[in-house]
Formats: C-alpha cells, structure tokens, sequence
C-alpha cells in the first residue's frame, strides 16, 4: 500500500525547501539498491518483507539476474518527518512532509557516465561503503565526481551484519575499522576544499555518517542513540553525539566522563562508542544468534520492541533481522540523514549555479537558477533519456533548475553543439508530457516546478544524449557533463541477414540515446561499429542493440582498440611540400608535445577559446614554449579541440593570413588520419618554418594549399620517429593473499604490470592495483576469474595513453605489427606510405 | 634549384610539353608496337572497316579521338585515311575528360559528323553524332584462356557462364568460343557479352536497349528470368576500370578474371563487399551533406543533362544547396578549391564514376549514391547502379513514395511539423540538424549589412522569384528593431555561413581608418609573369589599363 499520492508528492514539489534530490553512490557490490529498498518500503511501495531483496530501483531483467545496476533509476518518494526532529535541519523548511528523489546508479565503473549523469540532477549523494571491503576504485572515483559536481556527501557504512556474523570483530576492532574508512574519505574530500561549499567532510558525530546493513534492513546514526541517551544523562543532545565518537570514554563507576583510555588505577575503559552503540547491537546479535531465548525477551522488553506472534517462533538469522529492523530501522537512519544534512534545492543551487551554467553570472537564467525560482525563466537540464514501452521513444529525464516546466509549453531545445545567437542544435517545441519517474513505473504530472526531478514526453527526437531545454532566448547552454570513462573497446557490428540494414542503423540511433557513454558510428570502411568503455558495458549495449533496439540477429566482430599516432622526435630534417602547380612550397618541422601538455588539451584546461595572449603566457611559464610561437598557435586538432596543434613560426611571410584558412583544413584532415595507419594523430605540434606563395592569389588558393599542407604535415611526420600510443587501463583488483600468483601471472601474460600492492589493515584482503593495455583486456576478467577461483574481481577504468615505442621501419617491433595489423582490418595497402610520396626536393 | 622568391616559380607550362607518355606495350597491352610495320599498323588501327564505314555512310569530316599513348600514330592513321576515302580527317587531343569516353564536344568544335573512338573505351552511348570504336587488338593465347575457362568451370558446366572481354580483346572472345565449343564436353549455358564496334548516335536504339540484359555498355541476350546474379561471369583483361564497374555493379554474382598478359585466374569478386561498404560509408556521409557540387565528368554520355536535372531536383526536395562545377578532368587541386563544399557528386560514364576519394579533401560520389542518401525510403541494399538510365529510372519511381512516407512518420509522431527533426547521423555518431536552404524558405534575421550582401552573393538564381516574394512579405510584417538598429532580413545562405567562420575574408575596406593615399599605378600583365616581375623585363606583356 502506498503511503502517499501523487498529489502529496506535486503539492511538496512547490515547497522546494523540502526536497531532497540524491543519488546514491559506491562501488559495485557494496549494496547501493539495496539500501532503498528499506526506504522504498517505509513509502510503502513495496511491502517491508520484500525489502532488501527486491531491489526496486533494478528495473531491467538482466539488471535482477546478474545482481548488478546498469542504468541509474530515479523514484520520488514522500516521509513525514516527526515534528521534534525538525529542529535539528539547519536550513529553511516549511511543514514536516519530505519529497526525496532518489537516483539509485550502477557501480560497476563500465556504467561510471550514468553515475555521472544521476549527479548532474542531484544535490546530495549517499556514498555506500562497504565495512568489510572499506573504499574502492569506484567508490574514490564517483565521490570525486561528487564533489567536482560540488555534491554534498554522507556516508553509509553498510554491510555491518558481515563484520559481526562472518568476520566475528571485536567492539574495538570494529570502531578502528569504522574511522579508518571515514579517514580515507575524509581524505579524498579533503582534496577537494571548496570555499562556497564550506566543510564537506563527514562527521559520524555531526550526523553524516550512517551504519547499518542494507541487506537486513537496519541501520543507525549516532544522533538516534544520542537522543536515546541525552534523555537519561539528562545532557544536551548535540553533546552527547560528540561523546559517542573518537576517543570519549566513559567510567561506569565514577560516571564520569573521560579523554583517555585508562581510568586512574589503570584500568583500560571501553571507548563510548563501543558501550553505548556497539554493545547493545553485540549483545542482541550474540544473544539471538546464540538461540538465548530469555535473554533475548529480556533484551526485546527494555529496548520496547514488541513482535508479532508469528515473527516470536522465528530463530537465529530470520529473527535478528525482524529484531533489528524494529530496533534501528535503516529507513529512519537514511531518512534523517538525508533531511537533516543534505541540501535543498534552495541551498544547493546558489552555489551549483555557477558550475552548472555556461552563460554569464547574472543573466536571468543565472539568477532563476541562483534563487531556484519557479517564476523565472525555465531552464532545465536532460541529463539521459530512459526507454519507454513505446519502442524507440523515449523520456527525457531531467532536473528543473529554473521555472516551471509543464505539458504544452513551447520551449527551446538546445542541443549541447547550440551557441547562443545561432540558429543550430537548436529546436522550439511543445513538451507534450510532464511525467514523474517512480522506478518502473510513469505518473502523469501538470508541472513540475525548480528544484525537481521531472521525465518530459516529446523532446527526445531532438536531442541524442542530453541538452538543455529552456525558454529564455538568451540562454546559454547548461554545461555539458565530463565523464569519467571514455569509449575506447570498439566492436564491429554487421547484420545477418542484409535486408535488415535499415532495422540496424535505427538500432544504433536508439541504442546512442539510452546509453550516455556508448558511441554508434560507420567507419570509413563502412562498418557499424558501436564504442564502450569495457568490456561489461560494451556486452550489455550489443545485447541490448541485438534485442530491443535493432531485434534483429547481428554478428559481432571482435573488439578491437583504437591508436593515436604520435612522435618521438623534432623532425630529422625541414620538409618541404610543393602544390600541385609548384608554385607554393611550404617549410614544415613535426615536434612531439608534451605529455601534460596534451592532457591539458585534452581536459579544456588549454583550449581554442581561450585567450591567445594569456595561453601563450601560460605555455611559456608552464610548458617552456617560446614566447613567440606560443602566442601564434594556429589550431588545434583534429575537430579543432583534438591535443595537436598548428604553429605558424615563420616570420614576415606576405599574404600568410589569406592561407591560414586552407592551413586550418588540412591540419584538421592529417590530425584525423594520421600518416601511420591513419588513426587521429595526438601530442603532435607542427610547426610552419617558412612558406613561399605565388604572388597572385589565384594560384595559392585552397586547391593548392590545402594538399599541400597535407602533404608536408605527413611529411614532417615521416620524418620525426613516428609512433603509436596504445589506450591503458588502470585495474583495481580486491583478493585474498592466496591468489596473488594467480594475478600476476595473468597481469603477465597481458603485458600488464602492477603498481601498488596493499593489504587492507585488520582483512586479509589485498588492493592490487595495475595497468593494463586495452588491447590484452578482452576476456581478462573471465580469465582472471578463473585463474583464482573466482575470488579476484578487476574493475578497469581507461587511464592514460602509452606510448608504444619503436621503430616504424623495424619489423620486428610490436609497433610496426601494431601498424600493419591496423592498416590490414583498414584496407590499406601494408605498407606506410614512403616519405617522397609526401616530401618534395627543393 | 634555388627558392628564388615568387618570380622563379612561374611555369612557361614546359611541364606538360615534356611529359614522356608511358608506350611501353608490355605494360599497356593492346597498344600498337612502335616495330609494328605499316601492314600491321593497318590491322591494328582497322583502317579497311573505318574507312568503309565512312564511305558507305557518306561522312565529310572526321574527328579521330585518340589517347595518349596512341597518339604517335595519329597523323598516319589521319594520312591513310584521307588518303582512301578523300574525305578531311582531324585529330582530337586531349579530351575533356576521360579518354574512354566519346568526346562529342571536341568533335563539334571542328563541326565533324563522325568521330572514331580509339583505344580503350566505356562503351557508353552517345548523344550526338555517330561513333566507330577501334578497340585496338590486344594479343591473348586463346587457347590458354579456354584451359584456363575449362579448369574453372569444367564441373559446373550447365551453370550460366557469361564471357565479358575487355574490349582490346573482343577480336579473341568468337575464337575462343568457338574453341570451348569445340571441348569434348560442352557447355550448354554459356553467352557473351559484345562490345559493339558502332554506335549510331541517335539516342533512340541506345535507350531501346533492354537495361537488364546491358553489362558495363555491352550487350548481352539473356534468357527470360534470368538475372547477371543467377550468373557466372568471366572476364578476359587486367585489372581495369571496366574490371572494377563490373564488380561493382553485379557485386553478387561470381566473377573471375583471366588476364591474358600473365595468364592468370582468379576470383575477383571476394574484394568487392570491402568497396561497397567504402561507398556505404560515402552515402552516409552524403546524408550529412548540406553544400553539394554536382561536377560535370562527361559531355558526351547520353542523357547526361537530364542525370544533372534530375540531382538538382533532387537535391532541392531534399531542402539542401548546390552549386553546379564543370572542371575538365577531375583532380585533387581543382576541388579542394571550394572547401566549402561538403560532398561532390560526379557525372560521368561508368568507368569514370567511382572516384577513390582518399586524396580529395572532400568525398565525390555518384548519382546512384546521391539518390540513397537523399530521397527518403530509400535503403542501402548491396545494389549498385551506374548507367544514367537506371538512375533515371530510379528517379520517377521515387517521386510518388516520398510523400507516402512521409505521411506515415508523420501520424506516428503526433507532431504536426516533422521537417527539422534532426537525424542521427552515422559518421559522427551524433545528431545533426541538416540545414535547410530551400528557396523561398526565409529566416529573418537581424544581422548587420554585410549579411544581407552575402545573401545576394550566396543566392542562387532559382530562388529569386522566391526571394523577392519573401522580401514583399517580410517587408509587409513588422521587424524588430535590435540593439543596433539594423534591420535587415538574412536568408540563410551557406555561402555566407562558411564565410563567417573563415578567418580571412578577404580584403577589409577600413572606411575611413586609413589617410586618403595617392593613386597609383598598379601590376599589370598576367598571372604567369607580371610586367614589373624581376627577370620578366624581355618578355614585357601588353599593358591593359
């Protein structure tokens, strides 16, 4: 039964004071959909019986049969907070009901862009950790995504059961466990001090920190037993949180409080939180595992807990979670933590604004989204499309950062290519729906005002991935969101049966919408192929494509990788190309970039738009370039952001500037297929020495110039130790010590090598970590598996570029078979073209 | 040579004077041997039919149309000819465009009524005046070809084999026929296909022609219901344009090659899905095109200008911009003098058509791929056409089911205006918007002057009678003011689009920035070598004021 409507739920979404949007955040397997469960059954959505084990927010079949989130899902729910607490909220509320939008998102990294897609629309995220496995790969990469997003976090410590139960820790051991995770958390937001944000770091005696066990459905914070205790020491509430956390003990026979561990005779005392939070739950689960009946009632009877008749007749395990759940329910726990310590809407978007918008500071989408105000202008960010039954449409799903967004009204679609004043990736359309996304279930709405989470019907046929839809004609675009993980596997997919093309290339348009990472193209030798970033992601994308998308019967090829092609070396010699007419020559030298530099590219943070005059100064501080040729970056490419650029050095040539156009093409052109095996070229600087024109200009025009400047940026290439970089993985793998060999020697086998070996204090768990190049990484995980038993599990994530070094001529070298093997599944004739086919003698 | 500043490079075109022509007869077989005594000569170059068929048609001037490579020959051939028939000869150099193709516009120039064709050719039909083809005679050991036939076919020999010679070796294909039917076994089901050695000019026998049973312009009687791709095909020839048309455009029967040169077999058509899906990725990307050049690659081809009429048409339906090129002879240089050109598309005879756009700046394609990627419904099936006719053919059936279909999306949608929904495109992965330029469509725009400069210059000559109408209308409405106080009203012209985002565009007038400066005179003469060039003072060019 449900314990709410959606008219409860439409009329909180004016009060944006209380919502909640928050998505929740781990690393894969620490329990993250199973920890909404409990409160997705305190909403009364699905019966409390059910609740860690239903995992609602699971909604596709194959997410329920692996175990495992694949797409983030979004559900509103509606609590009641009890009126005593509400003073504890340390932001403007208005009445007790609560609206939580939830976003539960996957964790496994291969899914990393649909975390980063839940964030873009939350303001507050749950982090999940696991109290055995502590934080992971995924864990650190989502919460600094978290924080970049300027996300506040809390923090569950989840799977407690399994401390006790299977590892059987002691009080101690287990308060040790708990802070050193809330440390290395700590840490890692601690990196990321934001003034506007203030202090994000989370505090179990501020309230930010949960512990519980998702699975048996209870959890606490220390706020509940202090409330529980401030009563019957007859202190304030607030004090009595900080006496239950870090070194406060307590000395039963002088009942006096205490900072060290040893009374005045030397007698070691037990840590406060052990006696007043550890030992109850200890003794409970000691009790009630152990079958002591009596002391079992005896314990029932003064924590006020009353069973039904039938749940008394349970035993062991069955009864602890019925006890626990009355105990400590972990939907309590969650609930306040959320209301308490997360943001508002109101809170969150006066310092979110400026990171989330493209447009100036104080423009009126600025401002309405500033003040989250429903009367300003709409501006509304889709951050992913959600499949409907309807094949091949979709929802766009969405926060509403400014105004109101209701069915009818005609807004402005733009697309993330949109540039304010011009007229493309932009589309003025009627939003034919307004719809609330409650898990697998839709409710129609009328509206949906600032500060909400909201699915729209109609605008999907105008964006791919994302956009922004708002109603101001000055609106610049919300920003585009950074994933974590690139599309770097690429399989090539091919129907069985030719006639079923057509279905195919409609597959591939809506298989790119439902995914935020995947990447559906034709090669130049007009394959289909579709890009992920793992093996895992790229598995469910083409079962997804095969069966829901296209439905028709595929073949795939296997994965293959892509290169960059780069330099080794400043060019042997100046080389020299001559137009067609031989009338221009033009003087070229290649150069490797830096490879800072070329990440730096890569990231925005050394960009087109930025300012010539304060880029050269920061490439000649930063990178040593000379102050002269930095000013004088031409390009940059290919897709004229790519990490090569285009110099022009020369000095006082006449009518340069009239070339500059024909120059900019073909660099683009080269740096897109590079002269190797025509891959993008990358870290690559060309510099023009000197170029002689035809004084007239009918002869130095783009048909001359443009092959030729082609020609002499190869050219220049051939002739500076050309090379490749291969994609590199970084794999975390989390084991006991006993199949260490069995990962080496696969890492071996791979060409991959480890970097850094920890055990995780007070486990028998190791943290592994390794690179690995993406070309040895299909089947890895299986073969990994196998190779220990199934007790190793790797997450990869794509990390750098690595230069395979070498000879292009030496047919030995794993490079030249690198190119050749490209240059093969290309069609290219086998060998690289010959410098003369480039080069010109003077 | 030393870089001597702009003046040294001027080319006295001495380049194209001097280029040696490869005649080496190994490698370009079927070219006449410069031992070759006169008698041979004759045969080789058919003067006894050619100078028939001049008399019994009673033609005045002929226009001989030589390639390169034969061109040594050119002025004996040109002798003997006038010397049987009285009547005067002219040779035609340097064609147009390919030398395969019949170049009718050269021929006019000298006001000939009939051209003979020599060398290797397309076959592709004429428009104007009557053609003789001399194939020429390239040498083959027959029987060499009919072993190699037997072993490929011997155990399929009631399979529908059909011999395609290349046409310098169309003089063996009857003796080698007759020699297979004088196997022991014979094969029941073998045809060939003939070049003809005469074409009348007059379109209407050339277009009677039955498509399905015409193979890359030759002529072939197939059986009722029987398709090429129910077919086997050998080909006698190297590696040739011909070769390549033939697979592509019968690309699932199986064909195999016997290059008389060599003697060689093989199996030519496991290549061929590899081109194909090449020319896939090219109708995607004539998808995204926005700019198209429809280039002119033959003047001669029958019904070429209604293939150029009908892609205009098409292109305009398809709401997108074209700019008609005619260039000569096709090369990297001269296209990529129009950047702003997203896609050529090239009109030309078969063997010219598929362009490898690896070097070109920007992708050529042809009009069959056009047709794909722009008219809707239609679907990338494996099949490829080349010959105008078919194209054509293409065209007057696809102008019902466009509107048909559209229909249809349209009540899908709900959505009344369905003609800017952006489509997926499958190169960049991406949505994209095409721009839409048809004519009278208008945007107005507030834009500065120079905007409304570019549009007249962008315009396009079809659409003024849209544009003035447009004009009146938006001149009848309100504008709104901006910022600037400029009114002015900006068709949307891709010329003006690219021009904005160059970096040079051209001179700046700097109105009234600069001082007044004295007149002076300027450069004269030609580009080749101005007047006051160093080093051009004995040659002075005329001063043109």
């Amino acid at each position: 039964m449900v314990n709410f409507t959606i008219d409860q739920i439409r009329e909180l979404m004016d009060k944006v004071t209380n919502v909640r949007n928050m998505s929740v955040i781990a690393h894969v397997d620490h329990g993250k959909s199973t920890l909404p469960d409990s409160l997705v059954s305190k909403a009364g959505i699905i019966s409390s019986a059910k609740a860690g084990e239903a995992r609602f927010t699971d909604t596709r079949q194959d997410e329920q049969d692996r175990c495992i989130t694949i797409k983030s899902t979004a559900i509103s729910m509606f609590f009641e907070m009890p009126k005593e607490d509400l003073g504890d909220i340390k932001q403007k509320t208005e009445g007790n009901g609560f609206l939580i939008n939830l976003i539960d998102s996957p964790g496994h990294v291969d899914f990393s862009s649909e975390v980063t897609a839940a964030l873009r629309v939350t303001d507050g995220a749950l982090v999940v950790v696991d109290c055995v496995e502590g934080v992971c790969v995924q864990t650190e990469t989502v919460l600094r995504q978290a924080l970049t997003e300027r996300i506040k976090p809390v923090i569950i410590i989840n799977k407690v059961d399994r401390a006790l139960l299977e590892l059987q820790y002691e009080k101690e051991v287990l308060y040790q466990s708990f802070q050193r995770t809330i440390e290395t958390v700590n840490v890692i937001i601690s990196t990321y001090l934001d003034p506007s944000l203030g202090d994000l770091q989370v505090y179990p005696e501020k309230g930010t920190v949960a512990f519980g066990s998702g699975l048996h459905g209870w959890g606490f914070t220390l706020r509940q037993f202090a409330k529980r205790y401030a009563a019957k020491f007859g202190v304030d509430q607030e004090k009595m949180m900080n006496r239950l956390w870090g070194d406060n003990y307590f000395n039963p026979k002088t009942r006096k409080w205490a900072k060290q561990g040893v009374d005045a005779d030397g007698q070691p005392l037990e840590r406060a939180f052990c006696m007043f939070v550890l030992d109850p739950i200890f003794k409970l689960f000691d009790a009630i595992m152990n079958v002591k009946k009596e002391q079992t009632n005896n314990m029932l009877e003064k924590l006020e807990i009353n069973l039904k008749a039938e749940e008394r007749d349970l035993e062991g395990k069955a009864l602890l979670k019925v006890v626990m759940r009355k105990f400590l329910p972990a939907a309590d726990a969650l609930l306040e933590m959320l209301v308490i310590h997360l943001p508002s809407p109101v809170t969150a978007q006066k310092y979110r604004a400026e990171t989330l918008y493209e447009g100036p500071g104080d423009d009126e989408c600025a401002v309405g989204i500033k003040n989250c105000d429903p009367k300003a202008p709409l501006m509304l960010y889709v951050s992913k499309m959600v499949p409907t039954s309807d094949k091949g449409r979709f929802y766009a799903f969405g926060r509403v950062f400014s105004g109101t967004v209701r069915s009818g009204l005609k807004v402005r679609i733009q697309g993330p290519n949109y540039v304010p004043g011009k007229k493309e990736d932009l589309f003025v359309k009627s939003i034919q729906r307004t719809i609330l996304m409650m898990g697998r279930y839709v409710e129609p709405i009328e509206d949906c005002p600032a500060g909400n989470i909201v699915g729209l019907v109609g605008v999907d046929q105008f964006l791919l991935k994302s956009g922004t839809i708002t109603t101001s004609e000055v609106a610049h675009n919300m920003k585009v969101m950074k994933f974590s993980v690139s599309p770097v596997v690429q399989v090539a997919v091919e129907v069985k049966n030719a006639n079923d093309l057509p279905k195919l290339v409609e597959g591939l348009k809506r298989l790119s919408k439902s995914d935020p990472c995947v990447l559906c193209f034709t090669n130049e030798s007009g394959e289909h192929i579709v890009a992920g970033a793992g093996e895992l992601h790229l598995e469910i994308c083409l079962k997804d494509l095969e069966e829901d998308h296209a439905q028709v019967p595929l073949k795939k090829t296997d994965p293959v990788v892509g290169y960059r092609e780069t330099l080794q070396a400043e060019s042997s010699i100046t080389c020299l190309s001559k137009s067609p007419n031989k009338h221009n020559r033009i003087f070229m030298k290649a150069a490797p970039l830096s490879e800072e530099l070329s990440k730096e590219i890569e990231d925005g943070k050394v960009n087109p738009r930025d300012d010539f005059k304060i880029r050269g100064r920061y490439l000649a501080e930063e990178h040593g370039w000379d102050p002269t040729d930095a000013r004088k970056i031409w390009c940059f490419g290919p897709d004229t952001t790519g990490p090569n650029v285009l110099v022009d050095s020369t000095k006082a040539v006449q009518y340069l500037n009239e070339i500059k156009d024909s120059c900019i093409g073909a660099f683009q052109w080269a740096t897109r297929e590079g002269v190797c095996c025509e891959e993008p070229m990358r870290g690559c600087r060309f510099n023009i020495l000197d170029v002689a024109l035809h004084a007239d200009a009918i002869h130095r025009g783009a048909g001359q110039i443009m092959p030729t400047c082609r020609r002499v940026i190869y050219a220049s290439a051939l002739t500076a130790e050309p090379a490749l970089q291969e994609p590199i993985y970084l794999v975390e793998i989390q084991c006991p010590e006993s199949v260490m060999g069995g990962i080496y020697s696969v890492l071996n086998r791979r060409r991959g090598h480890v970097f850094s070996e920890e055990q995780r204090p007070g486990t028998p768990l190791y943290n592994v970590k390794a690179y690995l190049p993406v070309k040895e990484s299909f089947g890895f995980t299986a073969d990994l598996r196998s190779q220990t038993g199934g007790q190793a599990f790797p997450q990869s994530v794509f990390d750098h570029w690595k230069l395979m070094t070498g000879d292009i001529k030496d047919e030995k070298c794993m490079l030249f078979q690198t190119i050749t093997d490209v240059r093969k599944r290309k069609g290219l004739e086998a060998a690289i073209p010959p410098l003369d086919r480039y080069y010109d003698k003077l | 040579m030393a870089l001597q500043g702009p003046a040294g490079f001027a080319d006295d075109g001495r380049a194209v004077l001097e280029r040696t022509v490869d005649l080496d007869a190994t490698r370009t077989p079927g070219l006449p041997d410069k031992a070759m005594t006169e008698e041979q000569l004759a045969v080789a170059y058919d003067i006894e039919r050619t100078a028939a068929c001049i008399l019994a048609n009673n033609y005045q001037r002929i226009a001989l149309q030589m390639p390169d490579g034969m061109l040594r020959d050119a002025a004996w051939v040109a002798q003997q000819l006038s010397k049987r028939t009285g009547r005067s000869t002219f040779i035609l150099a340097d064609t147009s465009y390919g030398s395969c193709c019949v170049d009718e516009i050269a021929a006019q120039h000298v006001d000939a009524d009939f051209i003979v064709h020599y060398g290797p050719s397309c076959l592709s039909a004429t428009q104007r005046l009557p053609v003789m083809y001399v194939f020429g005679r390239g040498s083959i050991d027959i029987k060499a070809c009919a072993t190699a036939f037997d072993e490929l076919y011997g155990e399929r020999r009631d399979d529908n084999i059909v011999i395609v010679g290349d046409v310098i070796y169309e003089h063996a294909i009857d003796d080698l026929v007759a020699e297979l039917r004088g196997l022991p076994a014979s094969y029941t089901r073998l045809m060939v296909a003939r070049a003809l050695a005469e074409s009348s000019g007059t379109t209407a026998s050339s277009l009677g022609r039955n498509a399905s049973s015409q193979l890359t312009g030759r002529q072939l009687d197939l059986p009722a219901g029987l398709t090429l791709n129910d077919c086997r095909i050998f080909y006698i020839g190297e590696e040739s344009r011909t070769l390549t048309n033939l697979l592509m455009t019968n690309n699932k029967a199986e064909v195999h090659s016997f290059a008389p040169t060599t003697n060689e077999t093989r199996l030519e058509s496991a290549s061929v899905n590899r081109a194909l899906m090449k020319r896939y990725y090219l109708v995607q990307k004539a998808k995204d095109a926005d700019v198209i050049g429809i280039v002119a690659g033959t003047l001669g081809v029958v019904s070429y200008m209604q293939v150029i009429e009908h892609l205009k048409q098409m292109i305009r339906k398809a709401g997108k911009k074209f700019y008609f090129f005619s260039v000569g002879k096709l090369n990297v240089a001269k296209l990529a003098n129009f950047p702003e050109i997203d896609i050529f598309v090239l009109v030309a005879c078969p063997e010219n058509s598929l362009i490898d756009g690896k070097e070109f700046y920007r992708p050529v394609i042809t009009p069959f791929e056009l047709d794909l990627a722009l008219v809707s419904g239609r679907e990338w099936t494996g099949a490829f056409v080349v010959h105008f006719k078919e194209i054509l053919a293409r065209g007057e059936d696809g102008q019902s089911t466009p509107g048909q279909s559209k229909d249809e999306d349209g009540d899908g949608d709900g959505d009344g205006d369905d003609g800017d929904v952006p489509q997926f495109s499958l190169v960049s992965g991406q949505l994209r918007s095409s721009a839409r330029y048809a004519p009278g469509k208008w945007h107005r725009h507030c834009h500065g002057p120079l905007a409304l400069i570019l549009a007249s210059i962008g315009g396009e000559e079809d659409g003024h009678d849209a544009t003035e109408a447009a004009l009146d209308d938006s001149l009848s409405s309100l504008t709104l003011r901006n910022q600037h106080s400029q009114v002015a009203t900006w068709r949307e012209s891709p010329a003006a689009k690219y021009l904005a985002q160059r970096d040079f565009q051209g001179l700046e007038q700097r109105l009234g920035q600069d001082a007044p400066a004295q007149l002076e005179i300027g450069r004269s003469g030609i580009a080749r070598g101005y007047a006051d060039e160093p080093g051009r003072d004995e040659q002075k060019t005329p001063s043109s004021d």
